[in-house]
């Protein structure tokens, strides 16, 4: 009874921090100019992205390297879509001497269908990559070696199929979601859009990784051996989350393009995969909240340092990433999560020694 | 151990704390647009990332350019201030910092930008807000954007004079090699098209992935195809090792490789004994023996001792900054884009390459042809037009159809520019 109350009375710190965190962006465009707004719808994508990775990593334990893979195909779909629209082909096609909008594209000319698909298909690649992976009980180091490969080598598919694709140049206006030729929705509008969709996105992963399957994918993390003992497929579980996954970084990416007009190559290869790894690792894995705060507060620093020290802010940046990651190794917000459980665990020890008589404190102490 | 976790924690809050007054110290120095005596200008290259070494020269050049304009005066009577973005090479970010240029410095105009996708990048942005970039990298042409000045040179501005001397010097079967990328892909089937109409024979035509480094098998293509000369548009640092394997692999200087795609920077980096004897064209090369560019690149040199050499980038980069202030000389208002765009066309610039122009239709410039002989490392000019050439950005040998309209589209069709 009493253990039961010790958990409920108390909301983890962490989660007083998201609602901070969700008035401040609230609030944000009503004391910023718009294309400070613009920015922050940027970097609430990323930190959607962020959240997609926490999953796989901060809960099931399975670092993936390219998980922008996923997002860059949620972003190009959209994009595509934009290159097409009325039935006009792109100058890059025609410059290789494509006449026509070729048939597998026909589906993404609808903006709205290119977002499901954008969904659809990183979480199906997903389940295929995963199918493969984790049937044949690849573990740890590999899976990550895996989805390293597999970033270079879609960065540079996508390069050489430039007839499809522009190649290295990427895709440029990105309408933020103009159907049929409608005025496309304005930067703030578009904001609140990012904002409202990340949040439900965040309440879903919460309710997610509290459910059965959040607590089966937390000891896949913990001990898969004993989890295989107890009568559970591990790979099964492994491929449910990594499709999840998928989706969400593909949601994110379909978010993203529209927010800042274009895609490249740049946004999909190892370096911005590496880059969110990094998010999740400064804010803290395994709680949500670290993923978001990482994504928010890194692209800032980086965005306004490099503002103010055109030459030096990566060295800055860098500087303090070694900061965290080197006294704080659980992240920012995993280090407040870890402080707090020692507290309370403290506190319960505390009580427990008041209870008992004190001959057998004595014992306890010896 | 209490102590230790003490540290801990204080090294933790110690660090968010720095990462905070970093983010919230810039909130605050942000909105300085009130003084009304100096004119703002943006500077976009990158300092970080992949293209960060070559965009370094062109970041002085506009430091360079600017000082002068400012020791001389400034713009009737005010002074020129700069305001120097770094978008790491990343288009993305490229688009980001557009933005923050236009819509909080407010800046009356941007030189910058050196890949193709950082230009493309910021282009919806230039557009939406009504601004304008100046774009001193050569490109592949088949784009005009109306909020874009192309200082530059077009392809049709290297190769024109270049293919029909080489056919008559250097031999008639070529071999036309490039990297996997839209600006070689551009430039070589213009080049094909010269050839064929001068009389000339393609022999083979090959592409190499961006950044490959492992030419054995194209230069068996090559010696086994029977070329007489090599027409390279290949970038980067795949033409490091492009030469390098040319000469390990058996082929000499007597198959020439005639490039379209390197600088001194590039020659740099081959070496000299790799790079003897072959020939390549650009609008300006640091060699040209005038009094205008040797006070240019000792200038250069005596003020950036940071490793990096002049080469045409430099050079149209330092044009740019110098039309841009002819530019702003003749308008009433130099916050009226509209005004300004439109006062770029015909002015003029006694650039260290010669008198160069802004074509006044189709907001590319009239520049220069020069080739020659590399020697040691350096160039050896052999050719230089007698005056600036005639930009194309839709070349006529391609497209006749558009030769009557200025060399491109008109400005409402969807192919002027991605839209």
């Amino acid at each position: 009874m009493r253990k039961k109350k010790n958990i409920f009375s108390k909301l983890p710190l962490n989660r007083y921090f998201d609602i901070l965190m969700l008035i401040f962006l609230t609030a944000f465009p009503f004391f910023t100019k718009e294309f400070r707004v613009e920015m922050m719808g940027r970097y609430i994508c990323y930190a959607i992205f962020a959240i997609s990775l926490d999953l796989l990593w901060g809960y099931t334990g399975l670092l993936s390297l390219g998980h922008a893979v996923l997002f860059g195909m949620g972003g190009y779909m959209i994009g595509i879509s934009y290159q097409i629209q009325n039935g006009v082909v792109p100058a890059f096609m025609q410059r290789e001497g494509i006449t026509e909008i070729p048939w597998f594209y026909l589906p993404l000319q609808n903006p709205i269908v290119a977002s499901i698909l954008g969904i659809l298909i990183p979480a199906l690649f997903a389940a295929l990559i995963g199918y493969f992976v984790f049937t044949s009980k690849i573990k740890g180091v590999f899976f990550t070696i895996i989805t390293l490969a597999l970033a270079q080598i879609f960065k540079d598919f996508i390069i050489n199929v430039q007839k499809y694709t522009n190649g290295f140049n990427g895709l440029q206006s990105i309408k933020r979601f103009s159907v049929n030729g409608s005025t496309p929705l304005t930067k703030t509008t578009y904001y609140y859009v990012v904002l409202v969709i990340a949040v439900l996105v965040f309440i879903f992963c919460l309710w997610l990784t509290n459910s059965r399957v959040g607590k089966i994918c937390t000891s896949v993390r913990e001990n898969e051996a004993r989890l295989g003992f107890l009568g559970y497929n591990a790979g099964a579980f492994k491929i449910l989350i990594y499709t999840i996954s998928g989706a969400l970084a593909g949601l994110s990416g379909v978010l993203y393009a529209p927010a800042t007009s274009t895609i490249t190559t740049e946004d999909i290869g190892v370096t911005a995969s590496t880059m969110v790894v990094i998010w999740v690792a400064v804010g803290g894995r395994g709680n949500l909240t670290g993923a978001v705060f990482g994504a928010l507060l890194i692209n800032w620093a980086q965005s306004i340092l490099s503002e103010h020290f055109s030459s030096a802010w990566q060295l800055i940046i860098g500087a303090l990433l070694l900061v965290v990651i080197y006294f704080i190794p659980n992240g920012v917000i995993g280090q407040i999560v870890a402080l707090q459980r020692r507290i309370i665990t403290d506190r319960k020890k505390n009580k427990l020694m008041e209870e008992t008589p004190k001959s057998k404190k004595m014992a306890v102490v010896k | 151990m209490k102590n230790g976790t003490f540290k801990k924690i204080t090294a933790a809050f110690a660090a968010v704390s720095v990462m905070l007054a970093a983010t919230s110290c810039g909130g605050g120095a942000s909105s300085s647009s009130s003084d009304g005596d100096v004119i703002k200008v943006g500077v976009l290259f990158s300092e970080s990332g992949s293209t960060a070494l070559v965009e370094k020269t062109m970041t002085n050049a506009c430091k360079m350019a600017f000082d002068e304009i400012n020791e001389a005066g400034g713009i009737k009577g005010k002074k020129i201030k700069y305001i120097h973005e770094d978008y790491a090479s990343d288009p993305a970010t490229a688009t980001e910092k557009i933005k923050k240029l236009v819509e909080q410095d407010e800046v009356v105009a941007t030189v910058g930008c050196y890949t193709s996708a950082s230009r493309q990048a910021t282009l919806s942005t230039l557009k939406d807000d009504n601004a304008l970039l100046i774009y001193p990298t050569y490109t592949e042409g088949e784009e005009v954007s109306p909020n874009v000045i192309y200082v530059g040179n077009m392809p049709n501005q290297q190769a024109t004079d270049f293919i029909p001397w080489i056919l008559k010097n250097v031999g008639k079967k070529v071999f036309l090699i490039g990297s996997d990328y839209v600006f070689p892909k551009t430039c070589n089937k213009q080049a094909r098209a010269l050839i064929e109409m001068y009389g000339g024979e393609v022999v083979g035509e090959e592409y190499a992935p961006l950044g490959h480094t492992d030419f054995s098998t194209i230069v068996n293509k090559i010696k086994d195809s029977g070329a007489e000369v090599v027409y390279s548009a290949l970038i980067g640092d795949s033409n490091t090792s492009f030469y390098k394997d040319y000469q390990q692999y058996g082929m000499t200087a007597d198959t020439p490789i005639c490039s379209i795609s390197i600088d001194e920077s590039n020659l740099q980096a081959i070496g000299k004994e790799f790079a003897e004897g072959h020939y390549a064209s650009m609008p300006y090369w640091s060699s040209l023996d005038t009094e205008a560019s040797k006070n240019f690149v000792s200038k250069y040199n005596s003020l950036f001792n940071d490793g990096t050499v002049v080469t045409v980038l430099t050079e149209a980069t330092y044009d740019s900054c110098y039309l841009l202030k002819a530019a702003l000389e003749k308008v009433e208002d130099p916050t009226d884009t509209t005004a300004l765009i439109n006062a770029f066309g015909g002015i003029t610039f006694d650039a260290p390459q010669g008198e160069i122009k802004v074509d006044e239709n189709n907001h590319c410039t009239w520049v220069y042809s020069r080739f020659g002989q590399i020697h040691d490392g350096a160039v050896d000019i052999l050719y230089t037009t007698d005056k600036a050439l005639r930009p194309e950005p839709w070349p006529s040998v391609l497209y006749p159809e558009y030769a009557d309209s200025n060399f491109m589209p008109s400005w409402d069709d969807p192919l002027c520019y991605p839209q």
